[in-house]
């Protein structure tokens, strides 16, 4: 028997088994910022995020939806970030039905490095397709031009120190300081629940830094059978900054939006929903959410306090130097 | 007028003769160091205080500190913060 007739019931066995990822894989996924990628910077401006879904003709699908996991940068080797704990922790998790193949929402994302979006993509007709989407963001370029003008002081301070204090005199007068400073911040907030319409609900955890916070909003109808599907918008503003740091607008949703949402800055955040339903006047909530701030572990301050301590330790050696130069010439 | 003609020279003297004497109880207390003993201890003290100083700047929770100084520390991009 040819060893072909072996391989044909082998490959049709195959291919029954690996047929439908296959077929899930027609679906396509895009990722795309408004600006791009490039010109983003941390905690500057929110970025408009959108999804595009195709089949495997190029075309959007009609419906569907997508389960977005968007996680933080990863900490780096040395130097943290100026929100220690927000590294390598999940930002945001949500489920957004898609709009002809698109999704769109507006993030502010808090810190420089990699991100990874997760996306899972479910169609009406039940086909799935996952992606990953990694994407780079740079630092802003005045922190790193401020860090290098603090790093050039502390060198001269230490350069100068050093010249003053290498002279052929003896007995140092000796001074000790003691600088003892205590702390107490704490803000303690309660969960609150706003309900300024009688028709919906807008509830939001008790929000600390560094852990996702649970955001839902919810549509009380009368009729316990079935509700309306409302055309939400929600954003979420940095009140002391002034910031958009998450919004989506007219996402179309049953009775029920939530997600998982982390508030990067321990600050006051308000929270709006405006919900248009159809033949219904506009529904608004609004709630004031206080975002409880964690002191930053030590192992995060010691690495720059480390290279500030050196820059001016540098500074004295090549004051020291320099004297000891100049008075041997 | 206390300074007759030669007051100044008379000052300088005495000046450098108290100096003089300074140095010789110094040494006679044991407590002359060397010249780099002395740069390493008033480097030392100096380092100390402005660790200190770094840290209740960049670092303490104080908030009054940390509030005037919120936004110098995110603005050196490796401080952190809360």
């Amino acid at each position: 028997m040819p060893l072909i007739s072996h391989a044909t019931p082998v490959f049709l066995i195959l291919f029954w088994f690996l047929g439908p990822p296959l077929w899930a894989e027609e679906l396509n996924i895009y990722l795309k910022t408004t600006p791009r990628v490039a010109l983003l910077r941390p905690f500057a401006d929110p970025v408009g995020m959108s999804l595009l879904v195709t089949g495997a003709d190029g075309r959007p699908i009609n419906q569907g939806h997508v389960d977005i996991r968007l996680d933080a940068p990863k900490p780096g080797r040395f130097f943290s970030t100026d929100f220690p704990f927000v590294e390598g922790t999940r930002l945001n998790e949500m489920h957004l039905g898609l709009r002809q193949g698109r999704a769109n929402w507006n993030y502010l994302l808090p810190i420089r490095g990699e991100y990874r979006l997760a996306v899972d993509v479910v169609s009406l007709d039940g086909t799935m397709a996952s992606k990953v989407f990694a994407f780079n963001i740079r630092e802003n370029e005045r922190k790193w031009f401020t860090l290098g003008g603090f790093s050039v002081g502390l060198f001269l301070l230490g350069f100068a120190a050093g010249r003053i204090f290498t002279q052929a005199r003896s007995a140092a007068a000796v001074f000790i300081a003691v600088a003892l400073l205590s702390e107490s911040a704490e803000v303690s907030t309660a969960q609150e629940i706003i309900k300024l319409s009688h028709t919906a609900v807008l509830e939001v955890e008790p929000a600390k830094v560094g852990t996702a916070t649970s955001v839902q909003w919810r549509l009380e109808s009368e009729s316990t059978h079935e509700k309306p599907t409302a055309f939400l918008t929600l954003t979420i503003n940095h009140l002391e900054k002034s910031k958009i740091v998450f919004g989506v607008e007219k996402l179309p949703v049953a009775g029920e939006f939530s997600m998982k949402f982390q508030f990067p800055d321990g600050a006051e955040y308000r929270v709006v929903a405006i919900a248009n339903i159809p033949g219904a006047p506009t529904i608004r909530n609004e709630q004031v959410v206080p975002v409880i701030g964690i002191e930053p572990p030590v192992t995060a301050m010691v690495p720059a306090l480390s290279y500030f301590l050196a820059l001016i330790v540098l500074g004295l050696g090549a004051g020291r130097w320099s004297k000891l130069r100049k008075s041997s010439a | 007028m206390t300074g007759g003609a030669g007051s100044y020279e008379n000052a300088f003297h005495l000046t450098w003769e108290m100096m003089l004497m300074e140095r010789i109880l110094a040494i006679w207390l044991r407590l002359s160091v060397s010249e780099q003993t002395a740069f390493l201890i008033k480097s030392g003290i100096f380092l100390s205080v402005c660790g200190a100083t770094l840290f209740v700047a960049l670092a303490a929770s104080y908030p009054a500190v940390h509030d005037t100084l919120h936004n110098v520390r995110h603005a050196l991009a490796v401080v952190p913060c809360h």
